[in-house]
């Protein structure tokens, strides 16, 4: 259940006004998609990305009020290509959490020099 | 056979099951992902992938009451992220230490309740004076607990993470850690930490061969 969105969509619903069938023409959806939304049943992709224009917050934002853990890790991502299926992929990514942009670069660094494991 | 703490913890999944929880985020996580795929959207591919590391990272980090079988069932779910070497490694080094722990954390809440059912029992006028003493050791022991559950996030994570890496040194190991904490944990945290580290020191130095 993800009653954050839920939340954030009725809000903005009441403010302008406007019916939850209104909402499902203007985006594009069935109004079953927006009376499951509104009921705490999380979406598809594409129906995140509709109610992100519509509701002119960030996909990153929807994201996180569904409960989807924060973005914005490219290095840990690269940890992934270069270790596969190492446990040091799971250490590496908790100790970057606590680290900055430098320490992070340093760290995938000493990544690149640890041999590839078998996936 | 699963060890008798882990069979008193079922009682505690019907409120709290924190497999039936990553089960499912798992499962829509991979559902968004095989669409993004199928639209050709790669950068959510591979979002959905990290995502979906950090989502089995949170579960092994604490899997509360979760049995043997659960963590293998959480594998095979999510088998892109969480490959089978990674498995082994966990159940051989992590996961003995959770159960550890998971006991010690066990004998703690059952003593807790124990206590507190006793002073109710023995609230009677005859026995007062043992109502009482029951009462206080109960109240100590909801003091513990709190402090434990700072000590307890501390532990997970030491033994989480016991690879060394050049440039993560204790005094990053020590500021990552406390930043983890509630403010109110953090005073607890700064006490614990020296003690857990060498803690995990002699608990891997025992580990070795010879």
């Amino acid at each position: 259940m993800s009653m954050a969105l839920a939340e954030l969509v009725s809000e903005r619903l009441r403010e302008s006004g406007h019916t939850r069938k209104w909402l499902a023409q203007e985006i594009g959806v069935s109004p079953q998609t927006i009376t499951n939304v509104l009921s705490g049943v999380r979406p598809d992709i594409s129906t995140l990305e509709k109610l992100s224009k519509f509701l002119g917050e960030p996909m990153t934002k929807l994201l996180q009020l569904l409960g989807v853990l924060p973005t914005e890790h490219a290095e840990e991502e690269e940890l992934v290509r270069i270790l596969g299926d190492d446990w040091r992929v799971m250490e590496m990514v908790t100790l970057m959490q606590g680290m900055n942009p430098e320490e992070k670069q340093r760290l995938l660094e000493v990544a690149r020099l640890f041999p590839k494991s078998n996936r | 056979m699963n060890p008798w703490w882990l069979r008193v913890g079922c009682v505690g999944r019907l409120f709290d099951n924190p497999l039936a929880r990553v089960r499912r985020m798992l499962k829509w996580e991979a559902e968004l992902q095989a669409e993004a795929r199928e639209r050709g959207m790669e950068d959510w591919v591979s979002e959905w992938g990290h995502v979906r590391l950090l989502r089995v990272r949170d579960y092994l980090m604490d899997p509360g009451y979760s049995r043997e079988e659960d963590i293998r069932a959480v594998q095979r779910i999510a088998h892109d992220v969480f490959g089978e070497a990674m498995l082994s490694h966990y159940l051989a080094e992590v996961w003995p230490f959770h159960l550890a722990l998971l006991k010690a954390e066990t004998l703690l809440h059952v003593l807790t309740g124990f206590c507190w059912l006793l002073t109710g029992l023995l609230w009677t006028p005859d026995l007062k004076a043992v109502g009482v003493f029951g009462g206080l050791l109960g109240i100590v022991l909801i003091y513990v607990e709190f402090g434990w559950s700072a000590a307890a996030k501390i532990l997970r994570r030491l033994f989480f993470v016991r690879s060394e890496f050049p440039g993560v040194n204790a005094d990053f190991e020590r500021r990552s850690l406390l930043k983890g904490l509630r403010w109110w944990q953090r005073p607890a945290g700064r006490v614990l930490y020296p003690l857990a580290r060498v803690w995990r020191r002699r608990y891997s130095a025992s580990d070795e061969p010879g």
